[in-house]
């Protein structure tokens, strides 16, 4: 290694090193900056003990309903996958006021535009309060146990 | 969706191209100004041609303007255009900064229309200067639009239709207007009634709908947080001392919007006059909690009266006397009580007939029905109503010989039949032991589906091509009240008057008695 080298070598590769970290920092901070607006956030929607044994209770406020069967609960939102109305829960399911297209109880599309069925989200029990994470799409059904 | 934005795309580039061809070149300075808008900076490139704030003319190098309009207190230096105005304050293009079109939420107001923004800035109270837009307040709670649309920061809890509360941040005026003046335009199955408003009505209405936006500048961050600025409640119960109690809840549970009472009549819905009298107590109190229970498909939203008020409303309902002195013919029987649905040429589309869930049955050039419905079931329908639609009873309003009398003026003005004339039935097969239900299934989805929708609730894609619409199969309280042979007669024979085709032949006699059960499984009527 000629002298010359030698010293191309110690100034570049620690220059690097340092170009590399810094990326590697501005990384990092945008990553982590992201997740802290991602969805991955739990609100508290209502206590357990106040969902019925059977039936939907609808919460438009968090645009979510919760699904009692028995020991299960499950959380399906409230936004229809078309666009994006507030859906109501209603006898016979849940229907859009703005399209009019219409989902089973489970969330399943009946008609209308819709092209498919209403997203589940993830549900948790602590504490006795039932908290789900909003923006979190799940296309297949999540139910968790009471207590 | 990629469609749409390409082709918005293309669209707003030829603009570009061909529009403003004739647009002067400007190579001159543009004006940037930022000015402080409910605490966020907003930077604008307007008096770049909009020198004075008025209309710019080009005057060979510069651009100039006429100053504008005193609007004191308002200071345009210190507000900046685009609060009021809207359009995009930082384009470089007039296409571009007057609102590219499409659903306009962002096209530029002019003159009178800058009314719809006053309440963006300012809560909701009576303002000089925004006369109009405070009246499409007023309206918006004398109509009882609440009932259906949630607002942000309105007392009511309503989420029957979509929910209004960035409404303006998403359609222009012309937007608004036309759905207000035509919901059914857009989409073709929306529940909500046309409304009978004058054209100066519908702009006030489009002027207070456009000030509802997404983030108001009167509200500081929190209130918008919590998403509850709370609002003035203008009283829309007129000034009338001979009120009683019960008729200013008619008028404060926005009844009155719709229903016709006595001499008020909102030209929407059912005659309530005498409701307490067809009704029972139980059926009001049911229907005033959950409409759509006893109507499948009612587009009357819940009541938002309290329970006390309720109860209080059904009571008065109730000892509400209609006076009905003399005797009545039949002819001004049917123009009190039927025509409102049944219209007065007897063809079924009368002045409520669109907001009805099922459509009234025509008389006018119906013979071939009437011919095959026996006249028992006439004398009951009219008699003890028709459940799970809005036939309402009339053994307490008329007598047996004014109904008699009605039923008499229906065939021979309309129908144009004797009452006797019936056609012989064909006999209906014997139900079978053993149901082919799988079959039905595929039945139902390859013949039915397509009116009476896989759900069963009559909206199928093809049930707007047809009036009557198709049947509600999930009409509970309707199929409860009804015996198989009818709904068998109907698969088989079809039902005249109607689009609904005969099936015998397509169909065998086990398949058509396994659709019934079908029916049957869709009102709940079985498991």
């Amino acid at each position: 290694m000629t002298r010359r080298q030698w010293l191309f070598r110690a100034i570049s590769m620690p220059a690097l090193a340092v170009a590399g970290a810094a990326l590697g920092g501005i990384f990092a901070q945008v990553w982590l900056a992201a997740g802290r607006f991602s969805s991955r956030h739990w609100s508290d929607v209502t206590a357990v003990d106040s969902l019925p044994e059977e039936g939907t209770s609808a919460f438009p406020g968090q645009r979510v309903a919760l699904l009692c069967r028995g020991e299960d609960i499950g959380a399906l939102s409230l936004e229809c996958p078309h666009l994006g109305c507030l859906v109501n829960a209603v006898d016979q399911g849940f229907f859009c006021p703005c399209h009019g297209s219409e989902f089973a109880s489970s969330g399943k599309v009946l008609s209308g535009p819709a092209s498919r069925d209403l997203d589940w989200l993830p549900v948790r029990i602590q504490n006795g309060r039932v908290w789900i994470q909003g923006s979190t799409r799940l296309d297949s059904p999540l139910w968790v146990k009471r207590g | 969706m990629a469609v749409a934005s390409l082709l918005v795309l293309a669209a707003s580039l030829l603009a570009l191209l061909t529009g403003d061809n004739h647009d002067h070149q400007f190579h001159g300075t543009i004006a940037d100004i930022t000015v402080n808008l409910g605490g966020s900076p907003v930077r604008e490139h307007c008096t770049t041609c909009h020198t004075e704030g008025g209309s710019p003319t080009w005057e060979g190098t510069h651009w100039m303007s006429a100053s504008h309009p005193d609007i004191t207190p308002h200071a345009p230096e210190r507000l900046g255009c685009t609060g009021c105005h809207l359009g995009e304050g930082m384009a470089m293009d007039r296409t571009f900064s007057h609102g590219l079109p499409g659903l306009g939420g962002r096209q530029v107001l002019q003159g009178q229309q800058v009314q719809g923004r006053c309440y963006v800035c300012h809560e909701l109270e009576v303002l000089p200067g925004a006369e109009k837009a405070w009246n499409g307040y007023r309206l918006f709670r004398q109509k009882a639009c609440y009932l259906c649309h949630y607002l942000n920061g309105m007392p009511e809890d309503s989420g029957f239709g979509p929910d209004l509360s960035h409404v303006g941040s998403q359609l222009g005026l012309a937007q608004l207007e036309k759905a207000i003046r035509d919901p059914r335009a857009e989409p073709d199955n929306s529940t909500m009634p046309r409304f009978p408003l004058s054209r100066n009505q519908v702009r006030d209405l489009t002027y207070f709908l456009k000030s509802r936006v997404e983030a108001p500048l009167f509200t500081s961050p929190m209130w918008v947080t919590a998403g509850r600025p709370a609002v003035a409640v203008p009283d829309v119960v007129p000034e009338d001392s001979s009120l009683v109690a019960g008729e200013r809840l008619l008028w404060q549970g926005g009844c009155l919007a719709c229903h016709q009472y006595k001499e008020e009549d909102g030209r929407i819905a059912p005659d309530l006059t005498r409701v307490g009298k067809m009704r029972d107590r139980d059926y009001l109190e049911g229907f005033l909690e959950h409409p759509s229970r006893l109507i499948p498909g009612a587009a009357m939203p819940p009541s938002l009266l309290n329970a006390a008020a309720k109860v209080e409303l059904v009571e008065f309902l109730e000892g509400s006397t209609s006076e009905e002195a003399h005797h009545l013919e039949a002819k001004e029987i049917y123009m009190h009580h039927c025509q409102r649905c049944h219209a007065a040429n007897g063809d079924g589309k009368g002045l409520i007939q669109a907001n009805l869930a099922q459509f009234p049955r025509a008389f006018l050039g119906n013979d071939g029905f009437f011919r095959r419905v026996t006249d028992s079931r006439l004398r009951d329908s009219l008699a003890r109503g028709i459940s799970g639609t809005s036939m309402p009873p009339y053994e307490h309003v008329l007598s047996a010989k004014s109904r008699e009398d009605l039923l008499d003026l229906i065939f021979q003005s309309f129908i144009g039949i004797s009452r006797q004339d019936k056609v012989e039935e064909t006999p209906l097969p014997p139900r079978p032991d053993a149901l082919p239900l799988q079959r039905a299934e595929r039945l139902y989805d390859r013949f039915c589906a397509e009116c009476h929708g896989r759900s069963g609730t009559g909206k199928g894609p093809e049930a707007s091509r047809d009036l009557p619409r198709p049947r509600n199969l999930t009409n509970a309280p309707f199929f409860a009240a009804i015996e198989d042979e009818r709904i068998l007669r109907g698969i088989l024979n079809g039902v005249s008057g109607t689009a609904m085709p005969a099936w015998r032949g397509v169909v065998s006699d086990e398949e058509a008695w396994a659709l019934v059960e079908k029916v049957r499984r869709f009102s709940g009527d079985r498991p």
